[in-house]
């Protein structure tokens, strides 16, 4: 953890992530107004001490439905990650430990999914089966484990022909118990690399699923959708497409920030 | 004998970060014209480092020469330019290294990378000669079939081959000096013995220098004039290389010998090692850095690093059983 | 070279069988039958129209018969034909294909143009101004939402400044405009998403560019080229930048569909009648025989890019090339 602050892009990425989570959490505080206070009297104003960032179309505060887009999208980038990081480790040690044709088949898997531009299917899935911010979360872990189940797979096939692996195996030990005690504690350093960057890639998925009208449905706000209502008022209103897309970009660099301090880290260089 | 290139006292540190680790400490020898200094020593000694400090192709920004000269042909040329080194280095020195397999450019076939030595240090022989040329160089170096190995890429010559080449590329310049980094570790016993026999041939028919390093005393003992022991960044022995076979006086040079399989075979004469391991560079040990190592320390040893001694003439050693 | 190509095609039947099922998945995974939402949008549909769509789907058959009839279809590129027109879906996704085609291989060689020099020359000057300045390049571009900085560019070039039209691929007068007038409409319109497209891919390829330079500049095969006393230009463009933009082709056929999918984003911002375009619509108008059509496309797109990256590589690399 000491190394985790001592390292500069680290630091400088978990800074960004806590301040983020914290606008997230306090999202209510932050502001008087509620996300969806509609007052049409309000429409498009420009930020000013009582509306710090502005308003959108239908007259809602923009600093408020910021804070609870973000809470959106932290969510969904976090959960959606988990389930990929549950797939690729599933998928990645059954093919690395067992080998041969599981290994084939999962692998040839694999492939398949890498030949999909991946928003094509998530967009196909999303529409087909109802945009929810469940479904949403879902649908990008299912396509996006292949990255981590490649890099487990690779960990494990040079992990398990170490002494203590033969050592354990040679004891009777279980193959389960091999795999969680010996192989995946080993393998999880850049598992949480390319975790945290997947983290960053999620929330650019989402808030362009959310952006095309696909995603987070209004009227609940996500960054994405905020910057779909400000595509129509592009030329009115520049608060409206400045303030949510520098939110999505800040959270996305820290994560980013974070994911390479922490390779920086975790696996030396020469 | 006129001395072709004399070190003195070369200090080449890794410097990260500030602080300095010493590679190779205070280094100080010669080499004479047409003639073979021997490199011997463990891996991790500082060999490898002295012979790439000599044209600073040292690896990295974090490697540097600290202090010393390095004299070649009445010039300090670790004090001029890299543009006038560039004069030197792959032209009268030149470099054939341990591993040939990953030092010929892979997307490059032979011709191509003999040939751009060739058109740099040969300009007498014009373009339509250049095929020619190249292929008898091939020949010389023991090639067979050298028009089709000279049109082939690096990956489909042997590990032999691909050796004679980097030195039918090391020779063209028609260098004063060749520098052989453990040129025969990485290959065959067979192909070894011969590396070695065209190593001696080129050195008798050309007049070239040759300073030859090696962790194999045997390999050294065949072929060198001069013999140069290196332990831990300094050279513990520097001697005639009659004198230094006949009598080793350094502990770790006797060592050396005490490793080599014996051709008589008697039970008294067992084959021996020395104990534990070379100290890392910047873990060195206080005074002599052999001591921990060695079979007849005494305090002294441990207390001061000895100066090398000259015992005559043609023989220098660092320890302290020959300072009287 | 034939063997080559016939290996790699072979290796291609299992994913193009993959491919069709997961499509085929993707689309049955939805609660209801593809024919109700057709149904929904057109009331006035009996229930012998109803009848006649299934058999024509061959709905009412099991799953597997079902499968292998899409399947035999899909192999004649025969995707049945639009909710919303009518029309065949091929010939609606071929008229849409060049434009996505165009954009796609036009940003592409924009990145190729710009990353390649930007990774070369952040490795051979590695910690300069520059390298770090690039660094906070990349960190930016990889963060950067295309979506937003198309609104961004939007906002200021179309709306803002009024230098180039915010929409559509031609403008209203194109079919009055001399061949170089409708070329200039054309790359007015283009700009703009071209540039979009490339910025993420920009990011990306440089820093790999960067890590791969940086890597072959250690390698043996240049401290050869640095002993052979060659120029600085030789050293890094003659020896490292062969080397070092080799796994770059690999990487080129990996980008496809990363370009393609992004097609959706930037058409769909720029109202441009591409592949991304087309299928957004159909999306947002649950047009099933189109979303798979385009699925399916999109994914042999890809297929076909490794193929050709895969051909590529054979030629420029001389160890594949001089396998068999």
């Amino acid at each position: 953890m000491k190394k985790l602050f001592k390292n500069k892009l680290a630091s400088a990425g978990l800074l960004i992530i806590f301040l983020i989570s914290l606008f997230a959490i306090f999202a209510p505080f932050i502001t008087a107004y509620q996300p969806n206070d509609i007052n049409i009297t309000d429409s498009l104003l420009a930020p000013s001490a009582a509306h710090w960032l502005g308003t959108d179309l239908l007259g809602r505060d923009l600093l408020c439905r910021m804070a609870y887009g973000a809470r959106i999208s932290l969510i969904v980038g976090l959960i959606a990650v988990s389930i990929s990081v549950l797939i690729g480790l599933l998928l990645g040690s059954i093919a690395g430990y067992y080998a041969g044709r599981i290994d084939a088949i999962i692998m040839r898997f694999v492939d398949i999914m890498l030949c999909f531009p991946s928003i094509f299917l998530i967009l196909a899935l999303v529409a087909l089966l109802e945009p929810s911010i469940l479904i949403i979360m879902a649908v990008i872990g299912l396509t996006s484990w292949m990255g981590i189940a490649r890099l487990v797979r690779a960990e494990i096939l040079s992990l398990k022909e170490r002494d203590y692996v033969l050592a354990a195996r040679a004891c009777g030990v279980s193959d389960f118990k091999i795999i969680i005690r010996h192989l995946i504690p080993n393998a999880i350093g850049p598992v949480l690399i390319s975790a945290t960057l997947g983290v960053a890639a999620a929330i650019l998925v989402e808030s362009s699923l959310s952006f095309l009208g696909i995603g987070v449905q209004p009227p609940t706000p996500s960054w994405g959708n905020i910057l779909m209502d400000a595509k129509a008022s592009l030329g009115l209103a520049w608060w409206m497409t400045f303030y949510p897309g520098l939110a999505i970009f800040i959270t996305v660099l820290g994560y980013n920030l974070l994911g390479e301090g922490l390779r920086d880290m975790l696996i030396p260089r020469k | 004998m006129e001395k072709l290139l004399e070190v003195k006292n070369l200090t080449t540190c890794f410097v990260p970060e500030g602080r300095e680790i010493p590679l190779v400490d205070n280094v100080s020898f010669f080499i004479n014209k047409n003639s073979v200094l021997g490199f011997v020593g463990e891996s991790g000694c500082g060999k490898t480092m002295t012979a790439l400090s000599l044209t600073n192709l040292l690896p990295g920004k974090n490697c540097k020469i600290i202090s010393g000269e390095i004299n070649f042909k009445h010039q300090t040329i670790n004090q001029i330019k890299e543009k006038d080194l560039k004069q030197i280095r792959g032209k009268e020195i030149t470099y054939i290294f341990q591993e040939p397999a990953t030092c010929l450019n892979p997307v490059l076939n032979i011709k191509e990378q003999l040939a751009e030595v060739a058109r740099l240090y040969r300009p007498e022989i014009k373009p339509e000669q250049t095929n020619q040329f190249l292929i008898k160089q091939l020949e010389q170096v023991g090639i067979s079939m050298p028009a089709e190995k000279l049109l082939a890429f690096p990956h489909q010559l042997s590990g032999g081959e691909k050796q004679r080449v980097m030195i039918a590329m090391s020779m063209i310049p028609r260098p004063a000096l060749l520098i052989a980094d453990e040129p025969t570790t990485a290959l065959d016993v067979t192909i070894q013995a011969q590396i070695l026999l065209l190593l001696d041939k080129l050195k008798r028919e050309t007049g070239v220098a040759i300073l030859f390093i090696s962790h194999d005393l045997n390999v050294i003992a065949e072929l060198s004039d001069y013999i140069a022991v290196m332990y831990a960044g300094q050279i513990v022995e520097f001697a005639q290389a009659k004198k230094l076979l006949a009598n080793p006086r350094h502990p770790y040079t006797q060592g050396l010998f005490e490793c080599l399989p014996k051709k008589e075979h008697n039970q008294q004469n067992k084959l021996k090692a020395i104990i534990g391991e070379v100290p890392k560079s910047g873990n060195f040990p206080e005074g002599c850095r052999f001591h921990p190592r060695c079979p007849v320390k005494f305090d002294k040893c441990a207390q001061a690093m000895p100066p090398l001694f000259k015992l005559n003439p043609d023989q220098e050693v660092r320890c302290w059983l020959c300072s009287d | 070279m034939l063997r080559y190509i016939v290996k790699r095609l072979i290796m291609l039947i299992p994913l193009l069988i993959g491919i069709s099922l997961i499509s085929f998945l993707v689309i049955h995974l939805a609660p209801g039958k593809p024919t109700d939402v057709q149904l929904q949008l057109n009331q006035k549909v009996s229930l012998q129209v109803r009848e006649r769509i299934e058999k024509l789907y061959g709905l009412d058959k099991p799953i597997i018969v079902q499968y292998f009839s899409w399947l035999r279809r899909m192999l004649c590129l025969d995707f049945g034909v639009s909710f919303s027109d009518s029309r065949p879906v091929s010939a609606k996704i071929a008229e849409r294909i060049p434009v996505t085609l165009c954009v796609s291989v036009l940003s592409l060689l924009l990145i190729l143009g710009i990353a390649i020099p930007i990774g070369v020359f952040s490795a051979v000057w590695e910690g300069s101004f520059f390298d770090q300045a690039m660094t906070v390049f990349v960190f930016i571009g990889f963060a950067m939402p295309t979506f937003w900085l198309a609104l961004l560019l939007m906002k200021y070039f179309g709306v803002t400044l009024h230098w180039i039209p915010v929409s559509g691929l031609k403008s209203i007068q194109f079919d009055s405009l001399s061949i170089w007038g409708k070329f200039l409409d054309l790359s007015q319109h283009l700009i703009l998403p071209i540039l979009i497209s490339a910025f993420t891919g920009l990011a990306g390829l440089s820093r790999y560019m960067r890590t791969n330079m940086i890597n072959v500049l250690q390698t043996d095969y240049i401290r050869t080229a640095r002993a052979k006393g060659l120029s600085d230009k030789k050293i890094y463009f003659r020896h490292a930048f062969k080397n070092a933009l080799l796994p770059i082709i690999t990487i080129l056929g990996l980008s496809l569909p990363g370009l393609i999918g992004g097609s959706v984003i930037t058409e769909s911002i720029f109202a441009i009648p591409g592949m991304g375009k087309l299928f957004y619509d159909a999306v947002m108008a649950r047009d099933y025989p189109v979303i798979m059509g385009v699925l399916v496309i999109g994914a042999m797109l890809t297929l076909i890019g490794n193929l050709i990256a895969d051909i590529c590589y054979f030629y420029a690399d001389p160890r594949i090339r001089n396998s068999d």
